[in-house]
């Protein structure tokens, strides 16, 4: 498995770069910790024996990082993201929820560190089956869920990879950077991308108000109209049991049969 | 028995194993070769972990000496190892292996200490790939297994590396130090089971990254990044306040929490849940005066490190090197009160309010969202030389898909104003074109009850009294009939779903070609 990885590295150098160049190919065994094999050689469009220069096997064929992030990558498409939650919803409560319609592993509440504290909770809620998972997106996606009161209805999406705490280094991947100073002829561009940030960051902020507010209107909307509702039928009982009604349909002559 | 019996034997799982005899002045210590403690089993001259939360880095060192004194304290005597980093300044040119850990050697104060035994924080596999003919060999696979290789010693009398062992390490047979004979266990399952490295398998992966990193960079770009750190002269001394080889040597003298957090009754109770108050002010007086017998020890390699290395280090380092020399014990420990919280991690949302009362706490932004947490704390580590503890903001449904945050916080105010000041000054631009931008935030407090529209009640029906059978029924969620009111009203929150689903959508598609439009200006993106 991993000797073929390995070609692949070799190859992709072997392509970008101009025949018999000098390259230092760095290789490394993806997440075990730094097993890297430099070699500088010397490259001709002809030749591939190089990769035989290397000591294969060496390596593992394959690491326990790959291993722990595939282990990871099925958990996530196990999981499902819900938000819309109300705050009175707690792990018993989603769990009984979910349980309907499957097993559920485990439940993570994501805490709001950085947004304003007025959004709605959400959780991730990995399930035993992928195919449960699958089930409940869909269907939430097509009748409305309640969860701890009605009638705002929870939201389910797949969860991703970066909703996830615990999530495992990728393998392979090294991050890099680099300091720019003001002689730099990108500064100015990365300034103006600093600025960006905020700009987004502002935007962002102020749909997010936006938002909310659309939600608050919408909820006293609903609210209104549940009250008049519940006049509605609350003056209706209250006319049939005081005999009310009846009085009136033996004035205008109606038959009103009392079942 | 004399000795007044102690509550706090039993508020952890512990257990002593083999008895090695009496010892002492008075013959009153009770020598062990052996004990149990929270499920791993320890015996002689296995190599631990001892950790404190809000530090970042463990301290490795071997188990030399167990006893218990006659007033029932666990003491285990360490004779430590270094990492590259402690040492970094007596490292010269030198490159040390990315795992690799420096035995203490020679004559000075600092090669050992005596700690309480609660310190401890776990097993850790040491190997020894010395050379030496004193030392037998190990395999590839216990090799690739070990946490930390060592083959060199340092001298903390002459702060000189070396790659001969001598005889005697503080006392104690060379032999004892290198790797175990086939016959005796060092590696069964149970001990490599036991090696739970806390969180500080990132500090490792710090330095790692770090030579990985430029290892793995074509070699132009290394000598760009060699040339970058050069031109960051204030960088080294000021952004690592307390020096380490001080500060190290400070907390050397670990001591378990019991006695930091006499003024902080929450810590407390998360690490002592069996021992009465009082108990515990019983106690403090005489860890006092354990501190106080260890801290001498200590005080001679404080001051070289400080003269030694540099004479510019910043003003907070100075008092807080002075302080602990000089100060009394009240000083010590409100020094040492936030940083010694042993055993159990402070919860982040506890940690990160804190760190942003004391001004260290910075927010990140503008980081790729599949960053780890611990590859931010590699990152602040390669670009400002700090370590410092990160925390990924994990996403939601608000957050950007173009901006990844982190929280990282920092051990001083200062380091975290120098962050934010050199992000602000310079850039510092990770792979893919994205400047980092760092600033302080307030946190949202996670505990807080968030409000939440959009559930609605009918007051008269919530206050009357519901008849028996409805109150034991468990409120079941469920999908909603298309036949009710709930529904039509749940389907218009649904629209209004879909609709900001759009919204954001719009916006984030808007941003992302903003961001494009000015990265395509850059001329050099690697």
């Amino acid at each position: 498995m991993f000797v073929h990885k390995f070609t692949v590295i070799i190859r992709s150098l072997y392509n970008q770069s101009s025949p018999s160049q000098n390259l230092a190919v760095c290789l490394w065994v993806e997440g075990t910790p730094v097993t890297a094999y430099t070699k500088t050689f010397n490259l001709q469009r002809s030749e591939s024996r190089s990769i035989s220069e290397f000591k294969v096997h060496q390596l593992h064929m394959e690491s326990p990082a790959q291993n722990e992030y595939a282990l990871f990558e099925q958990k996530v498409k196990r999981a499902v993201y819900i938000d819309n939650i109300s705050p009175q919803v707690t792990d018993a409560v989603l769990k009984t929820a979910l349980n309907q319609f499957g097993t559920v592993v485990s439940i993570h509440f994501i805490p709001n560190y950085v947004e304003p504290s007025k959004i709605p909770r959400c959780a991730l809620v990995e399930m035993a089956k992928q195919s449960e998972a699958e089930a409940i997106i869909s269907d939430m996606n097509n009748y409305p869920f309640m969860m701890s009161g009605m009638p705002r209805p929870a939201r389910a999406r797949p969860a991703e990879v970066e909703m996830f705490d615990d999530r495992p280094i990728k393998p392979g991947r090294r991050i890099q950077c680099r300091w720019l100073d003001k002689e730099d002829p990108d500064f100015e561009v990365a300034k103006k991308l600093k600025h960006l940030v905020r700009k987004h960051a502002s935007e962002a902020s102020f749909m997010l108000k936006n938002q909310l507010e659309e939600e608050e209107k919408l909820a006293k909307q609903q609210a209104e109209v549940l009250k008049t509702n519940y006049k509605k039928y609350e003056m209706i009982d209250s006319v049939l049991a005081d005999g009310a009604a009846r009085r009136l349909a033996r004035h205008y002559n109606f038959n009103v049969s009392d079942d | 028995m004399s000795h007044p019996s102690r509550a706090n034997e039993h508020s952890y799982d512990f257990k002593w194993g083999i008895k090695s005899g009496m010892g002492g002045k008075n013959r009153d210590l009770q020598f062990y070769e052996s004990f149990t403690y929270d499920g791993v089993e320890y015996s002689l001259y296995d190599c631990v972990y001892l950790y404190q939360t809000g530090q970042l880095e463990t301290y490795i060192g071997k188990l030399v000496r167990i006893w218990e004194t006659p007033t029932r304290e666990k003491k285990v005597k360490i004779v430590w190892f270094f990492r590259p980093v402690d040492i970094r300044r007596h490292l010269g040119d030198d490159v040390p292996h990315w795992n690799e850990i420096f035995l203490a050697s020679g004559e000075g104060k600092g090669i050992s200490n005596i700690n309480a035994l609660e310190a401890l924080g776990g097993k850790c596999k040491v190997v020894c790939t010395s050379n030496d003919k004193r030392n037998p060999r190990v395999s590839q696979v216990e090799l690739r297994e070990a946490d930390y290789i060592f083959y060199r010693t340092f001298d903390i009398g002459s702060l000189k590396i070396s790659d001969n062992f001598a005889d005697l390490i503080d006392g104690i047979k060379v032999e004892y130090f290198f790797n175990r004979k086939k016959d005796q266990k060092l590696l069964n399952p149970r001990n490599i089971k036991a090696n739970l490295e806390v969180r500080t398998q990132t500090i490792d992966s710090t330095s790692k990254s770090d030579m990985s990193t430029l290892d793995m960079w074509p070699l132009k770009k290394r000598k760009l990044l060699l040339s970058t750190e050069k031109e960051l002269p204030g960088l080294g001394p000021n952004t690592s306040p307390p020096s380490e080889l001080e500060e190290r040597s400070n907390m050397r003298t670990l001591l378990p929490l019991r006695i930091a957090s006499k003024r902080d009754p929450e810590k407390l109770t998360v690490s002592l849940p069996g021992l009465p108050k009082h108990e515990e002010k019983n106690l403090n007086p005489k860890d006092s005066t354990s501190q106080n017998r260890a801290r001498p020890k200590k005080v001679k390699f404080d001051e070289k490190a400080i003269t030694i290395p540099d004479k510019a280090a910043s003003q907070p380092a100075q008092n807080e090197g002075i302080k602990a020399r000089t100060g009394s014990m009240d000083d010590t420990r409100r020094l040492d009160a936030d940083r010694r919280s042993w055993f159990k991690e402070l919860p982040w949302d506890k940690r990160i309010q804190r760190a942003h009362e004391q001004g260290t706490l910075v927010l990140l932004e503008n980081l790729d969202r599949s960053y780890t947490s611990s590859e931010v704390e590699d990152l602040v580590w390669h670009a400002f030389n700090v370590r410092a503890t990160a925390k990924m903001i994990q996403c939601g449904t608000f957050s950007s898909p173009h901006n990844g945050k982190a929280f990282v916080i920092f051990k001083l105010k200062a380091t975290a104003d120098m962050v934010i000041s050199q992000l602000n000054a310079k850039c510092l631009m990770l792979a893919d074109g994205r400047p980092v931008v760092g600033h302080r935030k307030a946190p949202t407090d996670p505990s807080k009850p968030a409000s939440f529209v959009g559930h609605l009640f009918i007051d008269k029906i919530r206050f009357q009294r519901q008849p028996e059978y409805m109150r034991n029924a468990v409120s079941t969620s469920h999908y909603s009939q298309p036949n009710t009111i709930e529904f039509d009203l749940a389907t218009e929150w649904r629209v209004l779903q879909e609709k900001s689903v759009l919204w954001w959508k719009a916006l984030y598609e808007q941003h992302s070609k903003e961001i494009q439009d000015l990265k395509c200006q850059l001329k050099h993106i690697f």
